[in-house]
């Protein structure tokens, strides 16, 4: 009987991965998620609840002086926005003349982290296919970019985080790695993120010799027809320069807390 | 476990599982270390459970886990079955059921269940994956006892 459980599982397991080959959502994980998620979502904002609660009283002083700094932040932010508009016009006005494609990720859906596999590097959104969200659709918060689409079903998503090993995010079907930037060197150093563990992310530049600083901001570098460029990946904590095989790598700490993700933005 | 009581009390224990996993393990994680409801569940039915019960609480509770989490399903139905499965079978030994027991074979079973998990499933960074584990295998335990005070006072006592 264990036997016969083991393969069964086995075979659910290639059903799943199948699935996910092929850019479906697989059945059996949706009807389990779809039985799960009535007590999953209360849970999880009973548990919010009860911590902000607990956190507003005790921090209630600082919460409030916070609360006054970035309500002036948002005055000063709303006299930019309308530049930032007629500029992103003009943009496209010019992309357009041109006959460029469109920027990637100009919407931003509003979605709820409703579900966390730490072991995975995965958390579940409370927004699908229904939102106008697709695969491949770059995920960000307040702090970064946190990842990309990787399941999508009609009303939630999986995102697979920046920091999971070997990160490949889907792209038309084939994968490919994150195009970043250093924006703290002029001119720029280009070169490829991808993650390393779950609390780390590794560049690799294409110059060898590229004067990569510890402390530099990374951002990714819009090469891609989903992720807009200008998203911050974090910052270099530490680079490794390799003769032998002619390269430079660089560890950088991801911009995200991921056990704090609440709110973020699918671009879409 | 007997009889239908004993069914619905595992199944509404693996729904509430998923749920928790799903929607509060990250948010009472720390250092990396978190909790793995359904796998407490497993262990703390499967003292109350034969071998063939315990192994098909594990499957299913494998099943939700792979299903919750979006990968791995084959490596997470596996793991959890044979540890059900063996936790059914400690069960039929001669043992003093109590909350020490729980914490116990929940850690060891943590512990063993994780370090297959990574054979089925290797990874880059051992180390880290160790620890964690180690921690959460302390976590899962303490979570048990409760959880295993409550199945005393639900389900029949342990076999003894």
């Amino acid at each position: 009987m264990v036997i016969g459980l083991c393969a069964l599982g086995i075979v659910l397991g290639n059903l799943q991965n199948g699935a996910r080959v092929s850019q479906h959502a697989n059945r059996m994980d949706t009807a389990i998620r779809f039985v799960i998620e009535p007590l999953a979502v209360p849970m999880s904002n009973g548990t919010r609840g009860i911590s902000d609660f607990f956190k507003g009283i005790l921090l209630a002083r600082n919460l409030a002086a916070e609360n006054r700094n970035l309500k002036e932040l948002l005055k000063h932010m709303d006299l930019y926005d309308s530049q930032i508009a007629e500029k992103d016009r003009e943009i496209d006005r010019l992309r357009a003349l041109e006959k460029f494609q469109s920027m990637p990720g100009k919407t931003r859906v509003t979605a709820s982290v409703c579900g966390f596999s730490i072991n995975e590097n995965r958390i579940t959104l409370n927004v699908g296919s229904k939102q106008g969200v697709k695969l491949g659709c770059p995920v960000e918060c307040a702090d970064g970019l946190v990842g990309t689409v990787e399941e999508l079903e009609s009303n939630q998503c999986q995102v697979l985080l920046i920091t999971s090993v070997g990160l490949q995010p889907i792209s038309n079907g084939k994968t490919e790695q994150i195009g970043a930037t250093d924006v703290n060197r002029n001119p720029p150093l280009i070169g490829v993120v991808r993650g390393e563990n779950a609390s780390t992310l590794s560049m690799t530049f294409l110059d060898p010799k590229a004067p990569a600083q510890i402390g530099d901001m990374i951002v990714t570098c819009g090469f891609s027809d989903k992720i807009p460029p200008g998203l911050l990946i974090g910052k270099i904590i530490q680079t490794e320069p390799n003769e032998e095989l002619g390269t430079l790598k660089a560890r950088l700490s991801p911009a995200f807390e991921p056990g704090a993700l609440d709110l973020v933005f699918v671009l879409i | 476990m007997k009889g239908v009581k004993g069914w619905i009390v595992a199944i509404l224990l693996l729904w509430i599982a998923g749920a928790a996993q799903e929607a509060i393990a990250f948010q009472v994680s720390f250092g990396g270390i978190s909790p793995d409801f359904p796998l407490i569940v497993i262990i703390c039915v499967g003292l109350f459970s034969d071998k063939r019960s315990g192994a098909v609480v594990g499957f299913l509770a494998g099943v939700i886990h792979g299903a919750i989490a979006g990968g791995h399903m084959a490596a997470y139905a596996v793991t959890r079955t044979l540890v059900g499965f063996l936790t059914g079978w400690f069960n039929g030994m001669e043992f003093e059921g109590n909350a020490a027991v729980a914490f116990i074979v929940t850690a060891a079973a943590t512990l063993c269940t994780q370090l297959t998990f990574l054979l089925l499933n290797p990874r880059g960074a051992i180390l880290p994956f160790l620890l964690a584990t180690i921690g959460s295998a302390m976590y899962n335990g303490v979570l048990a006892i409760p959880l295993y005070a409550l199945l005393t006072k639900v389900l029949d006592s342990p076999r003894r």
